[in-house]
């Protein structure tokens, strides 16, 4: 008992030996994790390496089959988030639990039983304590403005306001840079410090080692749903937690640089897909983009880097046909096609993979041999006049299934039962199995493990290699630096500077997808930049 | 139009907007959980049909109140039991549900009065007068020389609004229809929420049919309803799924079908020369009407996004 | 929203063995069972309640639809329409469209067709009741249109308009036969009859007119329609996801469209054939909720057509068989209707409940 207490004036959190499985899956492997009161403790590791599950047990979502957790120094069995929220552990999920209509008040009070009657007054009561929080943490936030209205940043500025207000000591937030822009992350960081500094534990799930660097105290790496190891941050180096997190130092070999070759034999690329000038209205009638001008050569991958919410999805949908714009010509090898639909567009050679596979990409229902299909089907040889050729999409589907090596149990499974990877092979397939010139990538390695991630870009690649156009729209710096020739930065719908392959610069495109194009930088315009192509 | 023509008129249409409003504000509490209660035509009858039992049984109005609100929620529990616990598709499950309520309400009066004689008939609601209010002149005949049970349904209406806009209970309700695991996360319970909006629906459409029986037609005859709980829920769309502005909806049927009434009445019977059917049909019409033009002006923003699509923990939509 | 009850998406070849794709059929089927007996019981529970032996209310049903070939050619005739309209709805509910306007839907295509075939100049059967049909099914699928139409280009949601649009077309139908189109020699408020050329000849030997060739050969049709072909996958397509419809070039509001006007026409084309094989004339009652039944039958069926052959006879089977009960018993005649929602309703249940199970299983 003497030791317990002892605990309870050193850790916060005390997670031991902690095993969880699901089904034969092991997610969690005897991890323990130890977190000090006031300390910043973060929890890196690939995407199913267990972060998730390690978290969600802390939480009261999931239960652990073996060891044990204190809270505080008592042990805990949490069988509910709301036993969690009792014992102070706040969570901010990376997609923010917030009720969009309802206002940031509404939604910190959201689930409160104490007052049936929201009284004028009791509002003004609580936000008082909010406006003080507010200002003891620097975390400004508008209480009466809808939620759909606020940026991402302040929306999380919300959860972490509500976390605070519900008295959590232990704060748990899960990849919270992913959604921000550089300068957001930039605010964020020193607002965690002075939390912690008042006696707030956090625990940051992420696996952006620089982030992860520049704040956490300490560093605890999961690899394989096992703890690879706990390091403190200021002895480590971004190098060696990459190493701890894949067991090897991953990188992708670009193919050789046959454009750039090409540009320099002064071999003018051909035209593909130009756009001039569009915009779009998003959901809520704002403007989404805005006189949006880009040039995409044959054989070339040029990027539209950005931090997602800056126009990306209305940008892709325009482009696919899925979304009218309200001006602007697109040019596809020399045609209009702004005002065609998608079966028009894809007939004049345009693919597209979309960022949101089961929105655009699959139909969940249907089998895997029909969703390899579902772009063609009405066409030699899948169909004869009015009757499918069912043999030739079964043999159709067996061959695709072998060469992108989608695992299956038969070509009859349905789409939805497919993990993320796979679902992402079959989109893949289909797409890269027909005959096109131009290809509109958006995030197609988004939620993808680091094998699916190379498997990936090496197909987008080899396609860029035999001649397609590849317009590939991320939101990963990795991955645009990893494939493009070209890339632009899309800020607030708006296409800002733009950089050859040898002037990619990563601080100078983080700046701009913050909002800040380099102020030395020539061709901060999407219509200057387009014309260094030539 | 003389004004001696227009109070009766106007009486007349509140008295009818109550049974359609009752059931559509109901709805409307249903719909912002995100549930979508197809159901409310059956769920109507099902209670027309009880509180015409129970007033005829037990010689009392408040008893066929009561029964009507037991016989629409005995249906809302089925509904609930279909969509929330098994997680059936909400549409198909609503046209069993107004299939069921057809034949069974059928069957049920069928077996208990051997038809072929003259209908029995149950005893309406004295009018109450509200003392001053009703001596005012126009207002006071249309809106306060009504029964008990038109106060106390208007009551009830404006007390739902109040609780879904104004307390706890009401955030949490549109919470988990507009972003349920959201609501999930604050510690809500989803399928509870949504329990208590079919019982509330079901409940409200139970009394609305016990309205229209007790307090209009004192008889009940096959699909008496003729189709008032799916004007119910056009209602809801035209609210923009606010309860007052659905309320407010249910006054412009009321008029509407006022005056399809007193046309039949004054345009005279059988052998007119004026087909009845035409007005019969006006409030079908107009309810299209409405309909359409309210799905014109983007009725997207106003609906709850999570409306229909049911909430499985731990699933993404 | 997604078509829960509709079969698993057909596979689109030969699988390896055929026992394995027989038994995830026969499964359904052994739910499908338990699921009607359950209905079985608690109908035969409300006629208890009512004080009759259910057994014996069984059994006089069961004599009453198939105890003489007169009673079963009537289960054929009202097999027809039911089966006519059911196919239909198949097709749209397939795709996500919920059409339950069925009912005025039939009327509408009756009134067309039943007006051609009265008034038709030429007294010629070949030419008179083809052209009744058309007229039917164009009818039919005009009023479908409507509805196909509002949600293709505002979202209206068709459960509420094509319900709206039944009050509706009941009232025309009324009115037209009460005015316009009543017979003037007649007694009670109905057309005239339709001339012998143009009514429906029978089916030699089988006491039941050619509609239901008509309602077979349908069936057929709409097997391989929505199997085999491109415009079937079309459907199951935009059923199960729109978005992804929309974004390999399928047209989801064009296909709402087409769709409620395929299923507009076969319930305003089964109008015609009552009016022109059964009733020989335009009258009140013409349609004992045929529009409704049909939903149950597409519902019981499974959405597949061939399921609703299998269901449009049981559930014309028990009304043919409550009609004998209603006589013998004293069950009013809702009892039928009452039994095939509770029908209905269980299979619902049990094929949700089936698919939890397997939920779990994995």
């Amino acid at each position: 008992m003497a030791t317990h207490q002892h605990h309870a004036d050193h850790y916060a959190v005390e997670m031991l030996s902690i095993s969880k499985r699901f089904g034969r899956f092991v997610a969690n492997k005897d991890v323990t994790l130890r977190v000090r009161r006031g300390e910043i403790h973060a929890l890196l590791g690939e995407n199913g390496a267990g972060k998730s599950t390690l978290m969600n047990m802390l939480y009261g979502l999931l239960k652990p089959d073996s060891g044990s957790i204190r809270v505080n120094g008592s042990e805990v069995r949490f069988d509910s988030p709301q036993a969690a929220k009792a014992a102070g552990i706040g969570m901010v999920h990376q997609h923010y639990m917030l009720v969009p209509t309802l206002t940031p008040l509404q939604n910190i009070i959201l689930g409160d039983r104490a007052k049936f009657v929201l009284s004028e007054r009791h509002l003004e009561q609580v936000r008082g304590q909010l406006k003080d929080l507010i200002v003891k943490y620097g975390l400004t936030v508008r209480l009466d403005v809808p939620i759909w209205q606020l940026s991402v940043g302040e929306q999380q500025r919300v959860e972490i306001l509500r976390a605070l207000y519900h008295q959590s000591t232990i704060l748990i937030l899960d990849e919270p840079t992913a959604m921000l822009t550089p300068k957001e992350v930039e605010q964020l960081l020193p607002r965690l410090k002075a939390l912690a500094a008042e006696g707030t534990s956090i625990i940051i799930i992420s696996h952006h080692l620089h982030d992860v660097l520049t704040i956490a105290d300490n560093v605890t790496v999961l690899r394989a749903g096992e703890n690879a190891g706990t390091l403190q941050a200021a002895d480590t180096d971004a190098r060696s937690l990459a190493r701890m997190m894949v067991g090897h130092v991953a990188d992708f070999q670009r193919p050789a640089d046959n454009r750039i070759a090409r540009a320099t034999s002064g071999e003018a690329p051909q035209m593909r897909l130009v756009a001039e000038g569009l915009s779009a209205e998003g959901d809520h009638g704002q403007n989404a983009l805005e006189d949006v001008s880009f040039e995409l050569g044959a054989g070339e991958i040029v990027a539209i880097a950005g931090v997602s919410g800056n126009g990306q999805t209305e940008l892709e949908e325009v482009l696919f046909g899925l979304r009218e714009s309200t001006t602007g010509r697109l040019m596809l090898s020399g045609a209009d096609i702004i005002r065609t639909d998608p079966g028009q567009r894809a007939k004049a050679g345009m693919a597209y993979i979309p960022s949101d596979r089961y929105r655009y990409g699959l139909v969940r229902d249907m089998a895997v041999s029909s969703n390899l299909v579902v772009d063609r089907f009405r066409e030699k040889p899948f169909a004869h006049r009015w009757r499918l050729s069912l043999d030739t999409i079964q043999s159709h589907a067996r061959d695709l299934i072998g060469r992108f090596a989608i695992k299956v149990k038969s070509p009859q499974q349905p789409a939805g039962t497919l993990s993320g990877g796979n679902a992402q092979r079959v989109v893949l397939a289909r797409t890269l199995s027909r005959d096109i010139t131009t290809l509109v990538a958006a995030q197609p390695a988004r939620g993808l493990d680091v094998g699916a991630v190379s498997f990936v870009w090496e197909k987008l690649s080899a396609a860029r290699d035999n001649g397609v156009a590849i317009l590939l729209i991320s939101t990963e710096l990795d991955e645009v630096f990893a494939l493009a020739d070209r890339c632009y930065v899309i800020y607030r719908g708006k296409l800002i500077g733009h950089w050859h392959r040898n002037e990619f610069d990563r601080e100078a495109v983080g700046l701009a997808m913050g909002g800040m194009p380099h102020a030395n930088q020539s061709s901060n315009t999407a219509a200057l930049g387009a014309v260094h192509v030539h | 139009m003389n004004i001696d023509f227009l109070i009766p008129l106007l009486s007349m249409a509140f008295v009818l907007s109550i049974p359609v409003g009752l059931a559509a504000v109901g709805e409307c509490i249903c719909q912002r959980t995100g549930l979508l209660n197809l159901g409310v035509e059956g769920m109507m009858l099902m209670g027309a049909l009880t509180a015409f039992l129970g007033a005829f049984y037990f010689d009392s109005s408040w008893i066929g109140v009561l029964t009507g609100v037991a016989g629409g929620v005995s249906l809302g529990i089925l509904m609930g039991v279909l969509c929330i616990s098994i997680k059936a598709e909400q549409v198909v499950s609503g046209i069993v549900v107004v299939l069921l309520s057809l034949g069974l309400t059928s069957y049920l009066y069928g077996s208990l009065f051997h038809v072929g004689t003259t209908p029995p008939r149950i005893e309406g609601l004295a009018l109450l007068h509200i003392p001053l209010l009703s001596n005012i002149p126009v207002i006071g005949p249309i809106l306060f020389q009504q029964t008990s049970l038109v106060y106390a349904s208007l009551a009830l209406i404006v007390l739902l609004s109040w609780m879904l806009e104004r307390t706890s209970l009401g955030l949490a309700l549109q919470a988990v229809g507009e972003k349920p695991e959201a609501g999930d996360a604050a510690g809500l319970s989803v399928d509870g929420l949504r329990w208590f909006g079919i019982l509330i629906s079901s409940a409200m459409a139970g009394l609305g049919g016990a309205v229209l029986i007790i307090a209009q037609l004192h008889l009940f005859a096959d699909h008496i309803t003729a189709g008032r709980g799916w004007i119910a829920i056009a209602l809801v769309i035209f609210g923009r799924w606010k309860p007052l502005w659905v309320f407010a909806g249910a006054l412009l049927f009321g008029v509407v079908d006022a005056i399809q009434l007193k046309i039949q009445v004054v345009a005279g019977g059988i052998d007119s020369a004026i087909p009845f059917e035409l007005f019969q049909a006006l409030p079908y019409v107009i309810t299209m009407a409405v309909l359409v033009l309210s799905a014109m002006r983007a009725r997207r923003n106003a609906q709850p996004s999570a409306l229909g699509i049911p909430f499985i923990k731990g699933q993404k939509h | 929203m997604s078509t829960n009850l509709a079969p698993p998406v057909a596979a689109a070849a030969p699988p390896p063995a055929t026992i394995t794709r027989l038994l995830p059929r026969l499964k359904a089927i052994a739910i499908s069972g338990i699921a009607c007996a359950a209905a079985l019981m608690l109908g035969g529970l409300l006629f208890k309640v009512s004080g009759v032996d259910p057994l014996a209310a069984y059994a006089t049903m069961l004599e009453g639809a198939f105890g003489s070939w007169f009673a079963f050619a009537q289960v054929l005739t009202r097999t027809v329409p039911l089966l006519i309209i059911a196919v239909g709805l198949i097709a749209v509910f397939r795709a996500n469209i919920w059409n339950i306007g069925a009912e005025g839907q039939f009327l509408i295509g009756a009134l067309a067709g039943g007006f051609v075939a009265i008034e038709f100049p030429v007294e010629s059967g070949w030419l008179s009741i083809p052209c009744a049909m058309l007229a039917g099914f164009a009818a039919g699928g005009c009023w479908g249109a409507i509805v196909g139409w509002l949600r293709a280009k505002w979202e209206v949601h068709e459960v509420i308009t094509s319900l709206l649009l039944n009050f509706i077309a009941a009232l025309v139908f009324s009115y037209l036969i009460r005015g316009p189109l009543r017979d003037p020699m007649g007694f009670l408020p109905q057309s005239k009859d339709v001339p012998a050329f143009s009514q429906l000849p029978f089916i030699p030997g089988l006491g039941t007119n050619i509609g239901l060739l008509v309602a077979l050969a349908l069936v057929a049709l709409f097997a391989y329609l929505l199997s085999a072909t491109p415009y079937g996958m079309k459907i199951r397509m935009i059923g199960s996801s729109a978005s992804v419809a929309r974004a390999v070039g399928v047209d989801p509001s064009r296909m709402t469209i087409e769709l409620m006007v395929i299923s507009g026409g076969l319930a305003g084309l089964a109008g015609v054939i009552q009016v022109l094989g059964v009733q020989y004339a335009l009258l009140e009652g013409l349609s004992p909720g045929f529009g409704f039944t049909a939903i149950m039958v597409a519902l019981l069926g499974r959405l597949h057509p061939v399921g609703a052959l299998a269901a449009a006879v049981v559930l014309s089977a028990i009304t043919v068989g409550g009609n004998a009960m209603q006589i013998t018993h004293g069950i009013p005649a809702s009892a039928v209707a009452t039994l095939s929602a509770l029908l209905v309703l269980f299979l619902l249940v049990s094929d949700h409940l089936a698919k939890r199970a397997r939920g779990v299983e994995q």
